[in-house]
This record gives C-alpha cells, sequence and structure tokens, in this order.
C-alpha cells in the first residue's frame, strides 16, 4: 500500500513536471552513437549539416505542423515561429536547394522512424521517451 | 502562345516521366496583391490612380520529378498579371547531385543576382510585398545554361557557393517607351552566401557581352557616326559590350530584429547604360506574427569620364544628340517604403505597404503607391 501511495505520487510528480515544462528531447536510435551539440542540432534540423560529427549521415525527421511538440522544438532549438520555418523551406524548395524534411504524426511514429538507422533524428515529447532511442538533447 | 506550347510540351515529358517513376512533387504559390497611387494621374511599377490587381499578382506551379540515380527534373511555371496571366516557363532544368554536397543543374536556370533572387517570385518567403525595386530592377533573371551548386560547413559557418555560364536572348529593356531586345552572351560568374547563425552575408560577380537593339538608339549612334563622330558612337552603342554585375549583401536575423542591405553595381562601360550603382537598406522588427518594416533605396547612374570627355569635345547638336540617348537610361531615384507583414495563417500572410518615390531628376514623375494582398506557399 505505501508502496503504491508513493508511486502514485512519483507519478503525478512526473506528469505536472511534463505538463508544466513539455520538454521536447532530440531522439537517435538507442545503439546509436552519434552525438550533436545544441548548435549542431539547430544546423541539422534546417539542414545546413548533413552529417554528425563523426560522418555518420544524417536523415532528419520533423513532428506534423501544428503539433505542440513541433512548435515547441522550433520556438527552442531552431529559435523560429512556426511561419519562419515555412518561409525557411519555401525559399530552399522554390528554388530547387532542397525540400523539407518528411512529418510523421507521433511520437510512437517518429520512435519507430528513428529506432530504424543510426543516423535518423528525430524530436518528440520528453514524457514518450523510452528504450527504443537515445536523447542527445533536452529544450 | 509558343510559350504555351512550350510549357505544354514540357508538362507532358514530365508526366510521361511521372508515370514511369511515379515520384514527383507539386508545390506551389501566389501573391494576390492590389493597389493604387495616391497622386491624381500618377503611375508607378505598373499602377495609376484607380485600383488594379495586376502588376503584383503572380500564382506559380512546381513540379519536381525524382528520377533514379541522383537525378531530377524541376519545372517551375509562372503566369503574372504583369504579363496579362500568359504562362511562362520560368524555370525548366535538370539536376544530376554529384555528391551531398555539390549539385549541377541545366537547363532554364536562375541567375543569382541577389540575396533573394532564388525566391524572388515567393513572396511568403521575405517580408516586403516586393524587393527593393530600384536595386533589383535588372534586364534579366535567368539564363540557358548550367550552374554548379557547391554547400559546405567551414567551422561554424555554412558556405553556399554557386558559379554558372550560359546566356539570355530573350530579355527586352524599354528606351523611352519603347521595348528593345537585348542579349546577354557569353555569361560567365559565381556568388558565394555565407551564414552563421543569425548573420548571412553575400558576394557575387558576373560577366557577360551585352546588345541591346533599339530602333531609337541605333539611329541616334547612326547620326553621330555619319556626323563623322565615330568614336562617340561606338561608345554609346550597346553593341556586344562587355557588362560587368558586382553584388554585396547582408541579411540579418537576430531576437526578432531583421536587418537587410544590398549594394550592386552594373557596368556597361563605353555604352549609354553607363555606371548602374544601386542600394537598399531596411529594417524590420518581429511582434509575434507582425512584422513592420521600413525601407530606402536609391539609383543613381554616372555618365564614365571617357563619355564624358567625347561629348566635351563634340560640337552642340552632336553633344546634345549623346546627352539625349543618355539622358533616356539615367536614373536618379529613390524611395522609402513602410509596410507590415502579418502571418494569419501557417501558409499565407497579409501584408501591405506604403512607398513614396522621388524621382530626383524630374520631379513630375514623383509618385505614392498603396499596395496590399496576401502571400501564400501550397
Amino acid at each position: 500500500m505505501k508502496y503504491a501511495i508513493k508511486t502514485f505520487i512519483a507519478a503525478l510528480c512526473l506528469v505536472a513536471n511534463t505538463q508544466s515544462q513539455a520538454d521536447v528531447a532530440v531522439v537517435v536510435s538507442a545503439d546509436s552513437a552519434v552525438t550533436a551539440s545544441p548548435a549542431e542540432v539547430s544546423r541539422l534540423f534546417l539542414g545546413k549539416l548533413k552529417k554528425f560529427s563523426d560522418g555518420t549521415k544524417a536523415e532528419i525527421v520533423y513532428a506534423k505542423e501544428g503539433s505542440s511538440v513541433r512548435e515547441e522544438f522550433d520556438k527552442k532549438a531552431l529559435k523560429k515561429s512556426p511561419s519562419q520555418i515555412k518561409a525557411y523551406w519555401s525559399k530552399l524548395l522554390f528554388s530547387g536547394k532542397g525540400s523539407p524534411p518528411k512529418e510523421l504524426t507521433s511520437d510512437a511514429e517518429i520512435k519507430a522512424k528513428v529506432a530504424s538507422g543510426s543516423g535518423v533524428v528525430g524530436y518528440i515529447d520528453a514524457a514518450s521517451v523510452d528504450g527504443t532511442v537515445k536523447v542527445l538533447t533536452t529544450y | 502562345m509558343k510559350r504555351l506550347k512550350l510549357c505544354g510540351a514540357v508538362t507532358a515529358g514530365l508526366l510521361i516521366s511521372a508515370s514511369a517513376n511515379a515520384d514527383i512533387r507539386f508545390n506551389g504559390f501566389a501573391s494576390l496583391f492590389g493597389g493604387f497611387t495616391t497622386g491624381s494621374g500618377d503611375q508607378l511599377l505598373g499602377y495609376d490612380d484607380s485600383f488594379s490587381a495586376d502588376p503584383d499578382t503572380l500564382v506559380g506551379l512546381q513540379a519536381v520529378a525524382d528520377l533514379e540515380d541522383k537525378l531530377s527534373v524541376t519545372v517551375q511555371l509562372t503566369a503574372r498579371g504583369a504579363e496579362d496571366y500568359e504562362v511562362d516557363l520560368e524555370w525548366g532544368y535538370l539536376s544530376y547531385q554529384l555528391t551531398d554536397q555539390v549539385r549541377i543543374n541545366a537547363g532554364r536556370i536562375r541567375v543569382p543576382f541577389f540575396n533573394r533572387s532564388d525566391f524572388l517570385d515567393v513572396g511568403y518567403a521575405y517580408y516586403w510585398v516586393r524587393p527593393p525595386e530600384l536595386v533589383y530592377n535588372v534586364s534579366f533573371s535567368n539564363l540557358t545554361g548550367a550552374s554548379i551548386l557547391y554547400n559546405f560547413p567551414a567551422g561554424n559557418w555554412d558556405i553556399t557557393a554557386q558559379v554558372l555560364a550560359g546566356r539570355n536572348s530573350t530579355a527586352t529593356i524599354n528606351v523611352a517607351g519603347q521595348d528593345s531586345d537585348f542579349e546577354a552572351e557569353n555569361f560567365i560568374g559565381g556568388s558565394v552566401e555565407f551564414n552563421r547563425d543569425w548573420f548571412t552575408g553575400r558576394l557575387g560577380y558576373f560577366r557577360a557581352n551585352v546588345s541591346l537593339d533599339s530602333d531609337l538608339v541605333n539611329g541616334g549612334t547612326g547620326n553621330i557616326s555619319n556626323a563623322g563622330f565615330e568614336l562617340l558612337a561606338d561608345n554609346l552603342a550597346i553593341d556586344n559590350d562587355t557588362g560587368t554585375f558586382i553584388h554585396a549583401g547582408i541579411s540579418i536575423d537576430k531576437n526578432d530584429f531583421l536587418f537587410n542591405a544590398e549594394w550592386r553595381l552594373i557596368e556597361v562601360e563605353e555604352s549609354i547604360l553607363q555606371e548602374r550603382p544601386a542600394w537598399y537598406a531596411s529594417i524590420g522588427y518581429r511582434i509575434g506574427a507582425w512584422t513592420p518594416n521600413i525601407t530606402y533605396e536609391e539609383i543613381e547612374t554616372e555618365v564614365p569620364g571617357t563619355i564624358q570627355n567625347l561629348i566635351a569635345g563634340a560640337p552642340p547638336p552632336i553633344a546634345g544628340g549623346a546627352n539625349a540617348l543618355l539622358g533616356g537610361l539615367s536614373a536618379d531615384e529613390s524611395a522609402v517604403s513602410i509596410g507590415v507583414r502579418y502571418d494569419f495563417h501557417p501558409s499565407a500572410a497579409f501584408k501591405i505597404d506604403y512607398t513614396a518615390f522621388s524621382d530626383n531628376a524630374n520631379e513630375a514623375l514623383d509618385a505614392d503607391l498603396l499596395t496590399f494582398g496576401v502571400d501564400l506557399v501550397f
């Protein structure tokens, strides 16, 4: 009984914590050896860096436009508003210099995609992190 | 009509390749703007004192077909109000992604003259209704040729370098109200853009052999030549003369503060095109979804010393004729614009702009223009 109450309180705290901060975790496959500093994360997710520092080719995955995790990530990691991000990719798209990354609709889909290769990198709600992924950095 | 046929052929070609490979992406953009000059009888940038929605309205469609083995085809079609909504093949090129960092494009390509040349028609990508016209107004923006694009990181910087070569033989220049054919051959040059976090800088240099076929100019220089002043006539005619284009630009986007400035110099020495330096500086500030902005731009052409000396040595009727020809392509103009961009939707922005234009050589041409409308991407 005592144990159950403790767990319940711990769970409550965890929920309260994630809700108040809504942290975003940048994740790669659990067995991936890649690393990235916050500055590198920003350049990777804007398509400027195409490889990690160890030479692994990067494949970036975005969360669906309009999702709260996407807005948090755009604001905290890329320091841009959703329309700035849209404008940024429009520039590349209509100048033939690049196309926007693939968008996936849920944390589960992103985790599955990330687990599929050592260079695949995405971001999810920090509360969704589990053993299938490794956290590079949290915002 | 010829253009439409060409587009039809290209589109058909794309559809065939699409059905064969089934990986084709369509995207589009549109600018829907209207405006009017505030003074009775005033004209500016295609507008007059009654409301018009044509000068800045355009729709663009882009199709990218990914073929196999690093090859892709990009076609961009535009229909502009300023050209009676005639469908035009803006770009059509084949791309070969040699490595992660090197891409080769061949076909009808955009010349990277300015910071925003690559996405000039995509108004959604900048805060103005239109980029500063006195600086951006050049006789052509596309080329038939090839380019090599090289992207690479250098420490904390990201560098984009591009070299290209080709020709443009479809441009026209307005000389005293007459559209005259303008040709740029042996066009070659390059640009380099360097970006770090909130700072982007850009440098460019291009050159070409340019020719202008204008009845007015040919007649004028013919008369000067027949009068025995052949050297002066040669120095006025634009006939296979070397033209150069030099550019420097910066773009800052830091903590919602935006600053843009560009300078360019077009020189076709020994011709009536003269030296054409122009620049602008622009400040914007992002407040939530709103981006108020203000821009100052100017152009002031200068007659090269060699031509001035030749004119000084000619008798008054000849000098008068030469000065009249030079006057037709001289410019001493400035403009101040204030505007606001409002991002009211994830894919659309409303913009309003008020531009006060001054012609310092002829005050009768001063005009104020109000424009407003919406830019979309889809």
